[in-house]
């Protein structure tokens, strides 16, 4: 049994009853003043609806965000360059240190057995630090020494955040 | 003004020319800003979040995948943006977001002076105003945006059947309010 409540009458607006039921409730609405003073009201609702005002942006809306655009790329690329110059700096370095061992290493190409003692030297030595480090590495001298790092990280992640947090929020205050 | 569709505008700016932006912003921000203003009533803070809205839009270009129309993926943004200024200053919409099954009862605070000057299509506007957002913003994107059912349900990441339960209950309780404040006699 068909009934014509709202929903059955916002259907039959919309066009989304099938054809079995459009007839019936074509049907009832004939037979039914109620009915029709329904869907009278809810059609105008509908077409009130379509003619639902907009509202304006202020004139100058759009030249304020282009410029906040452009401002941030400048920023991003400012960045961008920094990092490439304190990279570039590390990588100058790095390859000037190489270089020189390697310069190093040329020189002293003829003396092979001095190579082999300094060598030999270098190797007791880091046997040496890796015993005394074995000997450290009790349980309770790993739990302190991890106590310590994770409270370091967790120091250094709170820094990491807030300084990204204040750089977000100064990024925001651009005009 | 060129005449390009929005992915050849999109594919422009991701190429670098991002004046190209502008075009974008000026086919969209009135349509977005009355979606804004109907949900968070209030026009200086929409035009706030609409900025907000179109910076975070530029800086997520590239994961914008065209699977949907850009308006669906940028009004997806506006949304989400309104969604998160309202939880935000703790206005009570969590029950609205709930589920689609809660009553709203739309209450008509609407000056009586006003009322009877007997404008209905005044009344209604003005009715509008008083719908919670998903039901405001669900009546401006299907009437004022002349989006289909399925993008508002896109946009609003719910089923079309949300969608139409939420269209179909915003109009009759703007029928049954005015019906209450005997406009129908100027209706029929």
């Amino acid at each position: 049994m068909i009934e014509l409540n709202d929903e059955i009458l916002n259907r039959y607006i919309d066009g989304e009853l099938d054809q079995a039921t459009l007839n019936k409730v074509r049907e009832l609405l004939k037979n039914s003043e109620a009915g029709r003073f329904k869907l009278s009201m809810l059609q105008k609702v509908h077409s009130e609806l379509g003619k639902l005002d907009s509202f304006e942006v202020s004139n100058n809306f759009t030249h304020v965000i282009m410029s906040q655009l452009q401002k941030k790329v400048k920023v991003v690329s400012k960045d961008r360059f920094f990092v490439f110059s304190i990279s570039s700096v590390f990588l100058i370095i790095i390859l000037f240190i190489i270089s020189y061992l390697f310069i190093v290493s040329i020189n002293n190409a003829g003396t092979s057995t001095q190579n082999l003692e300094e060598i030999n030297n270098y190797v007791n030595v880091i046997a040496n630090v890796s015993s005394s480090i074995k000997e450290l590495m009790t349980p309770k001298n790993i739990s302190i020494i991890g106590s310590i790092l994770s409270f370091g990280i967790i120091i250094t992640g709170y820094l990491f955040f807030e300084n990204q947090r204040q750089a977000r929020r100064n990024l925001s205050k651009l005009p | 003004m060129k005449n390009l569709t929005d992915i050849e505008i999109i594919d422009s700016v991701k190429k670098g020319n991002q004046s190209d932006y502008a075009l974008l912003i000026d086919k969209y921000k009135n349509k977005a800003f009355s979606l804004l203003v109907r949900m968070l009533k209030n026009e200086m803070e929409s035009e706030e979040v609409l900025q907000d809205c179109f910076l975070k839009a530029f800086n997520s270009l590239d994961n914008f995948r065209q699977e949907s129309k850009f308006s669906t993926w940028f009004y997806r943004i506006v949304y989400n943006t309104a969604l998160t200024r309202l939880s935000a200053k703790k206005r009570k919409i969590e029950t609205e977001m709930s589920s689609i099954d809660d009553h709203f009862e739309l209450r008509s605070d609407f000056d009586f002076r006003e009322a009877e000057q007997k404008d209905a299509s005044k009344f209604i506007q003005k009715l509008i105003e008083l719908l919670p957002p998903k039901y405001a913003s669900v009546i401006n994107m299907y009437y004022l945006d002349n989006m289909s059912c399925e993008e508002i349900s896109n946009v609003m990441e719910t089923s079309v059947a949300n969608i139409k339960v939420i269209l179909h209950r915003s109009r009759s309780a703007l029928k049954d309010q005015l019906i209450k404040n005997n406009y129908a006699e100027e209706l029929l």
